[in-house]
């Protein structure tokens, strides 16, 4: 007996009979057709949506922030849309209680004349509160502006997937591939991550002696998030740009670098050669604790300058949504 | 390499692996074994949603956005070699629980990680590459035999047991290397676990073009369109713009380095190094053969670059950033 092979296995949605997209990672699907969600694991999660605009609205608001760009708007005439696609995009968020110790350093430095000493300064403190951690429920981390996504849909409001009417804004979905253990165990870890850092940096702390956090997740859900990618084309190369479809916000757009602006990045690493080229002997011949600035400002300047450099030699410009 | 001659047990097909490999895929049912036992193995693969065509449409896109490519070149480019080599991964799912005491006090780390290991080496350039590319470890697909038959089907030759030890000790060092950064006191790695979730193919075009006589590289990603890997030729005006600009910037330096050798010995050198430092991507870039290109951040390596620079010199001469309040 021959065992059929796993490429002609064809997964139905239970509503409407329509072909799903299942692979072997699905968790659940949510059927492009009908909006119904389909389940393909025991361990289930909330699901929510974010509708989007409709493509109509996603193009202008392309084309609106070309017109009113200083530098794109010269060139206006010459992008062509090449293709405007969208979809949602599956996003687990998560509130996490976090609570711990730690005890941590910093190395401060201070002039005693001519003499610089460094003293290690202990701090401590403890935390107890409650984190909402946004992650992608799949991991395709090539999808350009996604990460800027993420950082918004942690507080928009998201609405039950059975409330929405799926015809207007149905799209194609993305399958959650992330199953609930995983989630937890992945939420933990992130807590745990980003609790550290954002103690350090508020600290600005050199390190720790200790750090304890124990974290518990206390619910979590995954959000369907509308992504539109649109490429466009200009004298022959290929750019692209990321739109959020709930407010048509750009969330990174790749820009040719014209030739304006090659000439003044080149200006600036003139500058920056200058700079490095001064400092460092006037520095170090004037005495008291000025050469050790003066070395760094050296390096600083030579750092920007060879960014300068590359800069006016590159291929696009990123821009990104804080 | 040597080869040997097996049955696949599903749909009885011949099928001819290297020697060395430890476990086969049947490249027209998908039926996956180990060569020496015959059990039946965990496969899957990524599906090549990007054809040739679109591949070579690609990486013309994106040469043509670079600075310096020749002006006639989509006129001249003329691909004359596509392949779509499937490059065999072994994948893992790996958690690891760290503990560490500091003064009586007991703190838990947890770090998960999804891996994939390179499982064979094609003897090709690309070799490099696949061992580097990072792709999800989800997102895999099942066996599709129209992309494996038309393809460089490669099977594994590492065996899963040197992987999972791979992957085992990658996730302990992880996990290690995460209590470091939390604590000084006692710490060591209590569990981990590495599951292992089968042998994945992941698809790439690997394709050569001739512009002007000569021979230029591309691989491309074939499932996630990411141009990994490019060569093209610049043009002469572009690399004579950017030896006047280099040269030019060593001229300021010495030039002004001099001004200031009135007033310290040091002048000329500080100038020759900084203008050296700046010019050099220019430098690189004009006298090189041929130019590269990725679609990989590199804007973000550089930024790191720049800040274990700036790390290094803090811990030389003690000196702290100073901080804006």
């Amino acid at each position: 007996m021959t065992e059929s092979t796993a490429a002609e296995r064809v997964f139905k949605c239970s509503n409407c009979n329509g072909p799903l997209n299942y692979t072997p990672e699905s968790i659940v699907c949510v059927c492009e057709y009908c909006g119904t969600v389909n389940w393909f694991s025991t361990g289930r999660f909330d699901i929510f949506i974010i509708p989007t605009r409709t493509r109509d609205e996603v193009v202008k608001a392309f084309w609106n922030r070309m017109r009113n760009d200083p530098d794109m708007s010269r060139v206006y005439g010459d992008i062509e849309i090449v293709e405007a696609q969208g979809s949602y995009v599956p996003i687990l968020l998560g509130d996490v209680s976090v609570k711990g110790g730690w005890v941590g350093f910093r190395r401060e430095t201070e002039y005693r004349g001519k003499r610089a000493v460094t003293k290690t300064v202990v701090e401590r403190g403890s935390f107890n509160t409650s984190l909402r951690l946004a992650v992608e429920a799949r991991r395709e981390a090539s999808e350009y502006g996604l990460q800027e996504l993420i950082s918004q849909v942690k507080t928009v409001t998201a609405h039950p997937i059975e409330s929405v009417d799926w015809k207007k804004i149905g799209l194609q979905v993305l399958n959650a591939e992330i199953s609930p253990e995983e989630a937890i165990d992945e939420l933990k870890d992130m807590a745990e991550d980003q609790m550290r850092e954002s103690i350090r940096s508020s600290k600005r702390l050199d390190g720790f002696y200790y750090y304890s956090c124990e974290s518990q997740v206390d619910s979590f859900w995954v959000v369907l998030a509308p992504l539109w990618s649109i490429v466009y084309k200009y004298r022959g190369g290929m750019y692209r740009a990321s739109i959020s479809g709930y407010n048509l916000q750009f969330l990174r757009v790749s820009e040719p670098v014209f030739l304006g602006q090659r000439v003044l990045y080149m200006i600036g690493a003139f500058l920056a050669i200058l700079a490095g080229t001064l400092i460092l002997p006037l520095t170090l011949f004037s005495g008291g604790d000025a050469p050790s600035l003066g070395f760094f400002i050296f390096i600083l300047s030579c750092i920007a300058g060879l960014f300068l450099t590359r800069k006016s030699i590159s291929d696009v410009r990123e821009e990104k949504w804080k | 390499m040597s080869l040997r001659q097996l049955t696949c047990a599903n749909c009885n097909a011949t099928i001819t692996a290297p020697q060395a490999a430890s476990i086969v895929v049947c490249p027209y049912c998908g039926h996956t074994f180990e060569a020496s036992t015959g059990k039946k193995w965990e496969y899957y693969m990524f599906p090549a949603y990007v054809d040739s065509a679109s591949a070579w449409r690609k990486a013309t896109q994106f040469i043509l956005r670079r600075y310096g490519v020749p002006e006639d070149f989509n006129a001249e480019a003329n691909l004359h070699k596509a392949e779509l080599y499937n490059i065999p991964y072994h994948v893992f799912s790996c958690k690891a629980y760290s503990s560490c005491s500091y003064h009586g006090n007991q703190a838990n780390y947890i770090e998960v990680k999804n891996m994939s290991i390179l499982a064979t080496r094609t003897g090709t350039w690309l070799d490099g590459f696949a061992e580097t590319l990072s792709f999800s470890v989800r997102g895999r697909s099942f066996f599709n035999p129209n992309q494996a038959q038309k393809s460089k089907f490669y099977l594994p030759t590492l065996d899963y047991r040197q992987a999972y030890n791979t992957a085992y000790h990658f996730i302990v060092n992880q996990a290690m290397s995460e209590a470091r950064k939390s604590c000084s006191g006692f710490k060591g790695v209590d569990k981990a676990e590495v599951n292992y979730l089968g042998l994945v193919h992941y698809p790439l075009w690997l394709m050569e073009y001739a512009y002007k006589g000569k021979v230029y590289r591309v691989l491309i990603d074939a499932s996630g369109g990411r141009v990994i890997f490019v060569e093209y030729p610049l043009s002469t005006k572009s690399r004579t713009t950017m030896l006047i600009a280099a040269t030019l910037m060593i001229i300021i330096g010495i030039v002004s380095g001099l001004l200031v050798s009135l007033l310290s010995p040091i002048g000329v050198l500080s100038g020759l190094l900084s203008s050296v430092i700046v010019s050099s991507p220019l430098l690189a870039k004009a006298l090189s053969l041929k130019d590269r290109g990725s679609e990989a951040p590199t804007q973000r390596r550089l930024s790191s670059e720049a800040w274990s620079a700036v790390g290094a010199l803090t811990s030389i001469t003690g000196f702290r950033l100073p901080v804006l309040e």
